[in-house]
C-alpha cells in the first residue's frame, strides 16, 4: 500500500502567518528505527541503569 | 508592520486578505528591541570568546588583571552566547511568531518591556558579577543568585505569556513552531531553577557532577535546540515559499527530541569518578 493518500497530501494553511504545510507522512523506514530505537532505549535502560544488568 | 500583500507562493495563490492586515498582532517596536539588544549581545559575546582563544596562543595576553583573565572571561563567554546572543534574539522573536500562528494577540503584550529590561539589565549584572569573580561553580549555570531570580522570574513570565496566548488561540491547528517554543519555555523555566537554585545548594559531590551533565545538556537540547528549531520551522516554508513537507514528521521530530534527548548530558563525565 503506497505511504500516500488523499489525507496525507491535504495541505492546511496558517492564515495570519501565510504558512503552509502538507499533513504529510512518516516514512516507513524511519518508524521503524524509531521502534528499534524504542527497544534500545529500554535495553540499556536496563542494563546499565539498573542491578538486573 | 504589515505581511506582504504580494504572492506568497509559487504556484501563484496568494496570500490571504487577512494576512496583510495583522499588523496589530506583534509590536514592532518592541521586537526590534530585542533584536537590537540580541545583535549587540551577539557581536559581545563571540568576541570575548576571541579574546578567551588567544590566550590559549599568548598566555600573558591580557594576564595581569584580574578580571580578564581565562577563568572569569571564559564563563561570560559561554552565558553571553547562551543567554546573550541566542536567547535575547529568539524571546524578541517569539513576540512575533507566537500572536501569528496564534492569530490572536501576545497575553498581557505590555510584559514583553518590562521582560526587556529585566532581561538586559540581569544579564549586564551578571557578566560584570563573573568577571569579578562571583560564579555559582556550574557550567553553563554560573550565574550568581542575586542574577539567577530576576532571569528564572522573567523565564517564568515568558512561559505564561506563551502558554496562555496559545491556549486562547483562535487558529485552530497547532502549528510546530509552537510545539517547539511553548515546550522550551516550559522546560527551561524548570531547567533554570534546577540548574542555579538546587544543583549549586543541595548537591553534593558526585551526584552534582551526574546532575549537571544532565542540566548542561537541557541547556543545549531542551532550550537551544527546540528554540531554534522553532524559528527555522517558521521561517523556513515562508523563505521557501512551499508548504511544509510533513506536519506528521515535524511532530515526530518533536517527541523525539522530548523522548530521546535528554540522558545524553552525561557523555560529559566519561572517564570521570562518576558512576
Amino acid at each position: 500500500m503506497s505511504e500516500h493518500d488523499d489525507h496525507s497530501e491535504s495541505i492546511a494553511r496558517y492564515e495570519p502567518s501565510g504558512i503552509e504545510e502538507r499533513h504529510g507522512i512518516i516514512p516507513t523506514w524511519l518508524a521503524i528505527v524509531y521502534a528499534a530505537m524504542l527497544v534500545w532505549m529500554v535495553w540499556y535502560t536496563i542494563v546499565f541503569w539498573t542491578d538486573k544488568g | 508592520m504589515s505581511a506582504t500583500a504580494n504572492t506568497m507562493f509559487d504556484d501563484g495563490r496568494s496570500a490571504p486578505a487577512y494576512a496583510v492586515t495583522t499588523g496589530e498582532l506583534f509590536d514592532r517596536e518592541l521586537i526590534l528591541k530585542y533584536m537590537a539588544a540580541g545583535a549587540f549581545w551577539l557581536v559581545f559575546a563571540p568576541t570575548v570568546g576571541a579574546i578567551v582563544a588567544i590566550k590559549f596562543n599568548y598566555y600573558d595576553f591580557l594576564g595581569h588583571i584580574s578580571w580578564l583573565t581565562w577563568g572569569r572571561l571564559r564563563p561570560v563567554h559561554v552565558m553571553g552566547v547562551v543567554f546573550g546572543g541566542f536567547s535575547t534574539t529568539v524571546i524578541g522573536l517569539t513576540y512575533f511568531i507566537v500572536p501569528r500562528l496564534c492569530a490572536v494577540p501576545m497575553y498581557k503584550p505590555h510584559w514583553g518591556y518590562h521582560i526587556f529590561w529585566m532581561w538586559n539589565v540581569a544579564l549586564t549584572v551578571g557578566f560584570v558579577s563573573l568577571a569579578l569573580g562571583y560564579n555559582s561553580g556550574i557550567e553553563a549555570g554560573e550565574f550568581p543568585l542575586w542574577v539567577s531570580i530576576p532571569v528564572e522570574i522573567v523565564l517564568c513570565m515568558l512561559t505564561i505569556q506563551v502558554v496562555v496566548t496559545v491556549k486562547r488561540r483562535t487558529e485552530r491547528r497547532l502549528y510546530v513552531s509552537l510545539w517547539y517554543m511553548t515546550a522550551a519555555y516550559i522546560w527551561t523555566a524548570m531547567n533554570y531553577a534546577f540548574g542555579h537554585f538546587i544543583l549549586p545548594f543541595s548537591m553534593p559531590g558526585v551526584n552534582n557532577a551526574a546532575m549537571h551533565g544532565l542540566y548542561i545538556h537541557y541547556v543545549v537540547g531542551l532550550w537551544i535546540t527546540p528554540a531554534g528549531l522553532g524559528v527555522a520551522y517558521y521561517f523556513l516554508p515562508l523563505a521557501a515559499k512551499r508548504p511544509l513537507y510533513s506536519h506528521k514528521l515535524s511532530l515526530v521530530g518533536f517527541w523525539a527530541l522530548a523522548f530521546f534527548y535528554p540522558f545524553v548530558g552525561t557523555h560529559h563525565y566519561i572517564y570521570s569518578p562518576r558512576p
